[in-house]
């Protein structure tokens, strides 16, 4: 059984730079316009757009297995309870989203990822 | 003394610790902060100078001075609930932030990462020039927004130079989730002036590649990864062909280590996953280096104990 996480969930695009501990915050826009989030129409003109976004790819988007949480055992189950790590070795498992390996900062990858 | 981890409640890395942690007998209270406020409640109080009190929820509470370490493993943020207006949930959400973040702040506890730390640290250009006095080599760059600098920088050669985003590489456009990884510049990019004068545009040396290496660090442990891309797209950047990736732990010079150890230290980080391109020649050329790395990856991938390590941190705590 599995779900698709929805890459567009809000925090996907904060990231870091949205820490709800740090005293430095850097502003995403406002809410509910977020910066990076374009859902009208207008096609980008190639020759004013960013150098670093010409070539953009489509974002990781992975399947996890549905879960629920085991608040007394503090760690993430099956829907029957169970935990879910021992069923998770060498499983492509992590969260979701635009947000990679090597972006910087305090939450640089919601991308998915191996545990053993 | 307890552990406190931050982390969402699907977080596979988070659950590998958390088991480690009680099979080793260290209390660990482990909660998102999207719990506060419905569901995670604080009571702090400053007496004699000291915060005392407790984060509780429906089945575990902490006292705030039995607090050991505190794991900033990528929590989300405060939920509130929908009967608030807007106006009133960002009020919530600032003195939440404030107010939760501010009394944890203020405990004097081994932070892994400390948000601040993380939150200055999020400065590539800060991260180089820091490497770079550490004794780290970093590639040549330019960030500019004018493009006679840019020309001037490319100069001839615009195939060994790479642009890279500064933060977050990914945007929605039309309803599609993209990603803008690192990528060589061709000779069409620098054909107009616009693209370059949009914004803060980075340039960088494209450095020659005998391999990546994914360093590790966890308190004194350093665990080097080195990445081996089978693809031309992950010879420049890993991250756009997972599955043209093959990985080993390789030794890490002794310059390098020290290196480092001297980032970490100026820095305040506690752990970090360092990118480094190791040339033909066998310099390390020092990318990056994120304050909340991704482990468990690495450890499924070479055997190397990354959890045990984040473990073993996480229970020392301040000493």
């Amino acid at each position: 059984m599995s779900v698709v996480l929805d890459p567009a969930d809000d925090d996907l695009l904060a990231g870091s730079l949205t820490s709800p501990l740090s005293s430095i915050e850097i502003p995403t826009g406002r809410p509910g316009d977020p910066v990076g989030t374009d859902t009208g129409t207008r096609t980008p003109d190639p020759e004013s757009r960013p150098l670093v976004l010409r070539q953009l790819r489509p974002a990781p988007r992975r399947e996890i297995l549905e879960h629920g949480y085991d608040p007394v055992r503090q760690v993430a189950t099956d829907l029957e309870g169970r935990p879910l790590l021992p069923d998770l070795k060498k499983d492509w498992t992590t969260i979701e989203g635009t947000h990679t390996d090597g972006d910087g900062g305090d939450n640089e990858m919601w991308e998915w990822e191996e545990v053993k | 003394m307890t552990v406190l981890v931050l982390a969402r409640e699907f977080d596979p890395t988070a659950d590998a610790v958390v088991t480690v942690l009680g099979e080793r007998g260290v209390p660990v209270f482990r909660t998102d902060l999207a719990a506060f406020p419905t569901h995670l409640r604080l009571d702090a109080r400053l007496a004699g100078g000291r915060w005392t009190g407790r984060l509780w929820n429906a089945h575990h509470a902490v006292a705030l001075e039995e607090i050991r370490s505190i794991w900033n493993r990528s929590p989300a943020t405060y939920r509130f609930p929908d009967t608030l207006t807007a106006a009133e949930r960002e009020f919530c959400y600032r003195e939440a932030k404030l107010g939760v973040g501010g009394v944890l702040a203020a405990l004097d506890v081994l932070w892994a990462n400390h948000p601040n730390r993380c939150a200055d640290a999020i400065f590539k250009p800060y991260q180089w020039k820091t490497a770079a006095d550490c004794g780290l080599a970093v590639a040549d760059t330019t960030i500019t927004n004018d493009i006679d600098t840019a020309r001037r920088f490319v100069s001839d050669t615009p195939h060994a130079t790479i642009t890279k985003a500064l933060g977050p590489s990914g945007i929605t456009e039309h309803d599609q989730v993209q990603v803008a990884y690192t990528r060589r510049l061709t000779d069409a990019d620098l054909t107009g002036t616009v693209g370059v004068a949009a914004t803060a545009t980075t340039l960088q040396r494209f450095v020659p590649k005998a391999f990546d290496v994914r360093l590790t660090v966890i308190g004194q442990d350093l665990f080097p990864v080195a990445i081996h891309a089978d693809s031309e797209d992950a010879r420049v950047d890993w991250r756009c062909d997972p599955a043209a990736l093959r990985y080993e732990l390789v030794a890490v010079p002794d310059p390098v280590a020290e290196a480092i150890g001297r980032y970490m230290k100026r820095t305040n980080l506690v752990y970090a996953g360092f990118d480094f391109v190791v040339t033909p020649a066998g310099e390390w050329v020092m990318l990056e280096a994120n304050t909340g790395p991704q482990i468990g990856w690495l450890e499924a991938a070479t055997g190397a104990p990354l959890t045990d390590a984040m473990a073993t941190l996480l229970a020392k705590g301040t000493t």
